[in-house]
């Protein structure tokens, strides 16, 4: 190992674990406020990573309140950043709120912070262009049943096990959090992009199915059986041809194809 | 020579609407190159708008030119993308390193002054350059560590980097000043040393005293000993480009247009016999 190399390792050992190996061969340890001049490394390299997270996921902190940096602490330690924007930091942060037993409310806390890291996701998602009903008008009636749809790159899917979405909601409406509820019963969500804003709703099981399957590639009348197969025969084609109705005018769709 | 662009404000996403309505009389915007290295959306929308309107600069904080660690190709595949979309005036990053095995710790850490670290440094900037087919610019960073195992000032260190990679400087004149209470040294003699020639643009920037040493925040107005030396190397320099960075506690626009205007009443009486 290089002598650069040894002492670039035995710093940033320094930084993130407190100590380095062979760290005085570097610096002379008896300059005024040495270690106070090394705190300014190791407070700062774990102050930057708790500041992103609270800019990712600003719902957590408002509901962690006084207990955010030590909980955000504990997760930079078990994860380093491995990403050259700091914008990525903190991607595993559900997973380890879900894993945080003691953390009171954590599995709806980590509902949360999956809700929060989607909607930064929808936020810089790549752009593209929505297309309309009108994109329908050029297929011929006898190809209705073969077209199929593609959707714009920042939807995204998520199911919650707790009202987190609504704590959310409420942080933003009010500043106030309700009180937290676990539910058995999964909730789905949908969370998309218009023009630069970011939406959410809530998706019922059914459409959340029929866009599953839309997205897979499922043609409007593989759509059709879908619907049929779970209501009746009858009102399946009005019922795929309203849901069809609603992502347009929720700008989910960039193309169609026809075979 | 490197073109005057005059005077500048680092871009920040708080001001993006300001800055498109009420188009401020700023020369060129700097903008920090990773936030701007995702997929779409607002970020790159206000960066389109505002750069049909102003010159831009890149200035990026992660491309480790000093780690021991290979260059991120897919970064600077990214850093080209964005150069080809936006056609910046050029492109800047810091003497430092920022991580080893696979590891970012987003802090500008300190070089040690050595012939191994410039040898080191002249050929990846040089593999920087070549991929980016364009020249660098490469700033000097505030440090609170003093290594023992130096061989040279830090400004030798510059001036020699350079020379030997032909590569110009972005000399931030705070972080000169900071370095020069942190490890005593004397500040005008280290300005004196760099050559106008290889200095293509300036920063200046405020920052937080910290017991014996001083912490580089970016988050207060830039003190009178900095625009003393800023004055200082305008009449050395000639009119170089320069950049007021503000990072935390951002305050609202024409708090900063104030602090340009003192920039420009600096580069003219410098300009005065
Ligand atoms: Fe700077």
């Amino acid at each position: 190992m290089s002598k650069l190399a040894l002492l670039q390792e035995s710093f940033q050992q320094l930084v993130l674990r407190g100590h380095g190996p062979a760290i005085e061969l570097f610096f002379g340890a008896n300059a005024p406020d040495f270690d106070a001049r090394l705190l300014t490394y190791s407070n700062g390299y774990r102050a930057r990573l708790v500041e992103a997270l609270g800019v990712t996921y600003p719902g957590v902190q408002t509901v962690l309140g006084s207990n955010f940096e030590s909980t955000m602490m504990k997760y930079v330690e078990q994860n380093a950043s491995t990403h050259f924007s700091i914008r990525y930091y903190g991607r595993d942060l559900s997973q380890f709120l879900a894993n945080e037993r003691d953390i009171p409310f954590h599995s709806m806390l980590a509902d949360l912070a999956a809700f929060e890291w989607l909607l930064a996701e929808a936020f810089d998602a790549a752009d593209d262009n929505p297309v309309g009903m009108e994109s329908l008008a050029v297929v011929p009636a006898q190809d209705w049943g073969e077209v199929s749809f593609e959707f714009r790159g920042a939807l995204r899917l998520l199911t919650t096990h707790s009202n987190a979405v609504q704590i959310w909601q409420s942080l933003k409406d009010d500043g106030e959090a309700m009180d937290p509820v676990c539910f058995d019963q999964g909730m789905d969500w949908l969370i998309w992009r218009k023009d630069l804003a970011t939406y959410f709703r809530s998706i019922e099981a059914l459409e959340l199915r029929t866009l599953l399957a839309a997205r897979r590639g499922a043609s409007f009348s593989q759509l059709c059986e879908l619907i049929a197969a779970e209501t009746n025969e009858s009102e399946a084609p009005l019922k795929a041809a309203s849901l069809l109705r609603g992502w347009y005018t929720e700008e989910l769709i960039q193309a169609v194809k026809v075979p | 020579m490197v073109r005057d662009l005059g005077v500048g404000l680092g871009l920040r996403p708080d001001h993006y609407e300001t800055i498109l309505s009420e188009r401020p009389s700023i020369d060129f915007f700097e903008a920090l190159t990773e936030n701007y290295l995702v997929p779409g959306g607002k970020p790159l929308h206000y960066l389109d708008r505002i750069s049909a309107q102003y010159p831009i600069v890149f200035h990026g904080v992660s491309l480790s030119i000093g780690s021991t660690a290979p260059l991120n190709m897919d970064y600077l595949n990214q850093v080209k993308g964005l150069i080809q979309r936006t056609k910046p005036l050029w492109v800047s990053d810091h003497l430092c390193w920022t991580g080893v095995d696979g590891t970012n710790l987003h802090d500008l850490m300190p070089l040690p002054f050595t012939e191994e670290a410039l040898d080191h440094l002249v050929t990846r900037v040089s593999q920087v350059q070549d991929y980016l087919g364009q020249q660098i610019l490469l700033e000097n960073v505030s440090s609170y560590l003093t290594y023992q195992s130096s061989e040279m000032s830090e400004q030798e260190f510059l001036v020699e980097l350079a020379n030997r990679a032909d590569c110009l400087l972005l000399l931030d004149i705070n972080n000169v000043y900071v370095n020069s209470i942190n490890h005593a040294f004397d500040a005008n003699e280290y300005l004196r040393a760099i050559p106008s020639a290889k200095v293509a643009q300036i920063h200046l920037a405020g920052h937080e005293r910290q017991g014996s040493f001083i912490i580089d925040t970016h988050s207060t107005p830039v003190i009178d000993e900095v625009w003393a030396l800023y004055e200082r190397a305008c009449r050395q320099w000639g009119l170089v480009a320069t950049l007021i960075e503000r990072d935390a506690d951002i305050p609202p626009l024409e708090e900063l247009l104030i602090e340009l205007d003192k920039v420009r009443l600096c580069r003219q009486s410098a300009l005065l016999p």
